[in-house]
C-alpha cells in the first residue's frame, strides 16, 4: 500500500476512533463518507472496513470501560437483544422503504434527542423504582462507586429495537439513538450510556462483519490499517472521557447529533 | 470468576492479539512478503470474533454467578446473533 494512503487511513481511523468511543457512536458517521469520498471505495467495500474499523474502536473502549465497571454488561447485553432483532427485521424492511423517508426519520430522531439533550439537565435515579432495575457504576473523576436505577426498561429494549432496525435499514450507526435513549429516557448517567453503547456497538457490528468476512468482501490491507488507528484513537478518546465532566459532556453530545442529522439529511437529498 | 474483569481481560487480549497480527501483516506487506495477507486476515478475524469471546466470557461468569435471569437474558442474545449471522450467511432478506 502507497505510504501516504497507510498514514491517510491511520489517521481517519484515530479521528473517527476517538471520537466515537468519547461518545459512543462507533464512528462509522466518520468512516463511511470518508473512504467512499477520499479513498475511492464503494458503499459496499466502505461498509465492509467501517465495521473492522468500528469494532476495532469499540472493542478497545470496551475494554477498558468494563474493566473499570463504567459500562454496564447486563445492561448491554439486554439491550443488545432488541437492538440485533430490531437489525435482522431492518434488513427485510429496507427492501420495501424508501431509502430517503429513512434517513429523514432518522435526521428527526436525532434533532429531536439532541434538543432533549442540550435543554433537559441529567436526571439520575437513585433508588429502584418499580419496573427499574438499579446498576452499579463507578465514577472515574470522583474514583466512587455508584448506584442508579434504570428507568422505562420497556420502552428503552422498544426503542433500541427501533434504533437497530433504522441503523440496519440505513447503515448509519445506532450509537446515535441509544446514547441519547439510554440517558434521557432511560435515565442512566451520560458516561456511561455512552461506555455501555461502546460495548454494544462491538456486538452489533459482530454480525455484520463477519457475514462480510466469511463472503471474502474485507479489503485486508485497508481494513487493517483503519482498525489499527480506530483502536489508537479508543485508547485516546477513553483516556479523554475519563476527565470530562457530565454537564459539558452532554452539550458536545448534542452538537455531534445535530451534525450527524444534518450529513444524514444530506444525505436523503442525495448531496453526500 | 468476576463478570466485569473477565469479560474486559478477554477483550482487551482479543482486541490486542488482532491488532497485533494486522500490524505484523502490514509491515510484511510494506515489504512485499507473500504471507502478510495471510496474517492480515487472520488478525482481522480475531478482531471480529472478540467481541462473541466477550459475550461468550459473560455468559460462563454469570452461570458461575448462578445469576438464572441474565443467563438467560445472555443465551437468548448469542440464539438471535446466530441465527441473525446464520440468515444473512444463507441470503437474508
Amino acid at each position: 500500500m502507497d505510504p501516504v494512503m497507510l498514514l491517510g487511513l491511520l489517521a481517519v481511523g484515530v479521528l473517527a476512533g476517538a471520537l466515537g468511543t468519547l461518545f459512543g457512536l462507533g464512528g462509522g458517521i466518520i468512516f463511511v463518507p470518508v473512504l467512499t469520498i477520499l479513498f475511492g471505495l464503494t458503499p459496499s467495500e466502505a461498509a465492509a472496513v467501517s465495521l473492522v474499523g468500528i469494532i476495532a474502536a469499540s472493542v478497545g473502549a470496551a475494554s477498558f470501560y468494563v474493566e473499570k465497571e463504567v459500562a454496564n454488561i447486563r445492561l448491554g447485553l439486554l439491550l443488545e437483544i432488541t437492538t440485533s432483532l430490531g437489525a435482522i427485521a431492518g434488513a427485510a424492511a429496507a427492501v420495501y422503504l424508501q431509502d430517503w423517508i429513512l434517513l429523514v426519520v432518522f435526521s428527526a430522531v436525532l434533532l429531536y434527542s439532541g434538543l432533549r439533550m442540550a435543554l433537559n439537565p441529567e436526571r439520575v435515579v437513585e433508588h429502584c423504582e418499580a419496573g427499574g432495575f438499579s446498576i452499579r457504576y463507578r465514577d472515574l473523576r470522583e474514583d466512587a462507586y455508584v448506584t442508579c436505577s434504570v428507568q422505562n426498561v420497556k420502552g428503552g429494549l422498544l426503542g433500541c429495537g427501533l434504533a437497530g432496525m433504522l441503523s440496519s435499514m440505513t447503515g448509519v450507526g445506532g450509537g446515535s439513538i441509544k446514547v441519547p435513549l439510554m440517558n434521557v429516557y432511560m435515565h442512566v448517567p451520560i458516561k456511561t450510556a455512552a461506555a455501555t453503547s461502546s460495548y454494544m456497538i462491538g456486538i452489533t457490528a459482530f454480525s455484520g462483519a463477519i457475514t462480510y468476512y466469511l463472503g471474502g468482501s474485507i479489503i485486508l490491507d485497508v481494513a487493517g490499517a483503519m482498525a489499527v488507528g480506530a483502536f489508537a484513537g479508543s485508547i485516546i478518546g477513553t483516556r479523554i472521557s475519563k476527565r470530562m465532566d457530565a454537564s459539558p459532556m452532554r452539550r458536545y453530545m448534542s452538537v455531534i447529533l445535530f451534525t450527524i442529522s444534518a450529513i444524514v439529511l444530506l444525505r436523503a437529498g442525495g448531496i453526500l | 470468576m468476576k463478570l466485569h474483569a473477565s469479560t474486559a481481560a478477554v477483550l482487551r487480549y482479543g482486541v490486542a492479539a488482532g491488532i497485533i497480527l494486522i500490524m505484523i501483516g502490514l509491515a510484511l506487506d510494506a515489504y512485499g512478503v507473500s504471507c502478510s495477507l495471510r496474517l492480515l486476515s487472520a488478525g482481522i478475524l480475531v478482531l471480529i470474533l472478540s467481541p462473541l469471546f466477550g459475550i461468550i466470557c459473560a455468559y460462563i461468569c454469570l452461570m458461575d454467578e448462578k445469576d438464572t435471569k441474565w443467563v438467560l437474558v445472555t443465551t437468548l442474545l448469542l440464539m438471535i446473533i446466530v441465527s441473525g449471522v446464520l440468515l444473512t450467511y444463507l441470503g437474508w432478506p
